[in-house]
């Protein structure tokens, strides 16, 4: 396995600087919103983007999702549940709520978190936002942000490494499996 | 992926302490999706579940059928009243038979001692042990260390002490294995009749002495003691027993102020458990039942993951 590092910790900064602008544009005039981070990747990158949206004046629920139990290839491999349970402790009906992930590879683990998301209530609106997105669609799904895009191949993934998380530095590498 | 070795669950003897960490972590997960207002993930969406019971049970029974319902999963019940067993067919074609309908997973509770490993030698479902005979109840195990762990954080050093008909208990053997694995201590307590040496080779320490057996315990688990044990060969009468191995208010002050008392279900009220003890502030009896669930789902979905990755 090799891995590239593709961000330093100030344009991964930036990138978040980005996103959150990206998701103030989609949720303009929304009075109160909800986050949802898609575990893991998705939750210390939420902090930081609650953190932002709420500087900015709105009002922000933030909840995490773990979309284990709602994947779609149950009946080849269930995986282990992620680091923690769901916790969506706000109502969602009638709200504007944004998925967030680090990473949108092929919409797969997305089309799960929907899911997931649902099942706590029916929101006016729900958005997808990511930090990176890769061009390997398995479903029609599209993140509505995504400040990057990255060329990668089959059998590469990508990996957002924040300090909140035990790493170094902030970064954004690209994993090569050797085969 | 999964935790478990085999893809069945027979037992908590030989399980890793890791194996069984994974399975309770998994269980917090599930307890989650429990305790929504929408119970219901797809997660084992178009797996069949047969639930084979030979024996009377009510909270077991309902307890791995919610879990089911609640993973999505198709689930199906066989009892020993109204099927073939009372026509005299045998356990192995009982299983070859449900075999042939391609069930995914088989609970099964016996009266019989192996009789799940039985069923596992004859069919392609996991099978998961839901008592059989005098060996194992492994998911009462699992409810009771997952009950205990998320009081204290983790079981090593705790001492806990198990009282009653020991002898005759899968729920006492299994609750030995997982809660030694998690770095307990673990006291059998019982009359000498239901105490023979033999049993300290699970690893635990024996003790005919109520008051002794439960002064400086973290945790009491309180046995029901079967009333056809109560034929004077075993135990002279069930008002005896209550006097000398029965937890009430006047027993309850030998115990630590904070310890926890246990009861795998169902209390014989006034018998081994008073009511007030039953009921008290210090009893995570309901506990037990609603982590019952989260482990039993946590089970079903560990071993359907394992059934799946052998079929590829």
């Amino acid at each position: 396995m090799t891995t590239q590092r593709l961000r330093g910790p100030a344009e991964v900064r930036a990138l978040v600087g980005e996103l959150c602008d990206g998701i103030h544009r989609a949720l303009a005039g929304a009075p109160d919103a909800a986050l949802v981070g898609v575990r893991r990747g998705g939750i210390a990158l939420a902090g930081r983007v609650a953190a932002d949206l709420q500087a900015r004046g709105m009002r922000i629920d933030r909840g995490a999702v773990d979309i284990a139990l709602y994947r779609d290839d149950a009946h080849l491999a269930l995986p282990r549940p992620e680091s923690g349970p769901t916790e969506i402790e706000f109502p969602l009906d009638g709200r504007q709520v944004v998925i967030l992930d680090d990473v949108f590879w092929t919409g797969r683990t997305a089309r799960a978190a929907m899911d997931a998301v649902l099942d706590f209530g029916r929101p006016q609106r729900l958005w997808l936002a990511v930090l990176a997105q890769s061009p390997h669609r398995e479903l029609p799904i599209v993140p509505d942000v995504a400040p990057l895009v990255v060329e990668a191949a089959r059998g590469e993934r990508l990996e957002l490494r924040l300090v909140e998380d035990g790493h170094p530095d902030d970064e954004l590498v690209l994993v090569r499996s050797l085969r | 992926m999964t935790a478990l070795a085999e893809r069945h669950l027979l037992g908590l003897e030989g399980l890793s302490r890791e194996a069984i960490e994974h399975l309770l972590d998994t269980a917090l997960t599930m307890r989650e999706v429990l305790r929504r207002s929408v119970k219901k993930v797809p997660t084992l969406r178009g797996k069949a579940v047969v639930n084979l019971f030979f024996e009377s049970s009510t909270r077991t029974r309902m307890s791995f059928e919610v879990a089911a319902k609640v993973l999505s999963a198709d689930t199906y019940s066989i009892s020993q009243t109204g099927s073939s067993v009372t026509k005299g067919e045998t356990l192995v074609d009982t299983a070859k038979n449900l075999d042939a309908m391609h069930p995914d997973v088989i609970v099964i509770r016996h009266a019989s001692s192996g009789a799940a490993a039985l069923v596992s030698r004859h069919t392609r479902a996991a099978v998961v042990n839901a008592g059989d005979g005098q060996h194992e109840h492994p998911t009462q195990g699992l409810l009771d260390a997952l009950t205990l762990r998320e009081r204290w954080g983790a079981l090593d050093g705790k001492r806990v002490t198990i009282v009653g008909d020991v002898l005759h208990s899968r729920v006492a053997r299994s609750d030995a294995f997982g809660l030694t694995a998690l770095g307990a201590r673990v006291t059998f307590c019982g009359p000498p009749t239901l105490l023979p040496p033999e049993l300290a080779s699970l690893g635990v320490t024996l003790a005919t002495s109520l008051r002794r057996a439960v002064e400086g315990a973290d945790a009491v688990m309180m046995l029901r003691v079967q009333n056809e044990r109560m034929d004077g060969q075993f135990l002279p009468s069930s008002r005896e027993y209550s006097r000398t191995f029965g937890l009430g208010l006047e027993q309850l002050e030998w115990l630590k102020p904070d310890a926890l008392i246990l009861h795998p279900g169902p209390v014989n009220r006034g018998v081994e458990l008073s009511p007030e003890v039953a009921d008290g502030p210090r009893s995570v009896i309901l506990p037990q039942v609603e982590n019952g669930v989260a482990v039993r789902m946590a089970v079903l979905y560990l071993v359907a993951a394992g059934h799946a990755e052998e079929h590829g």
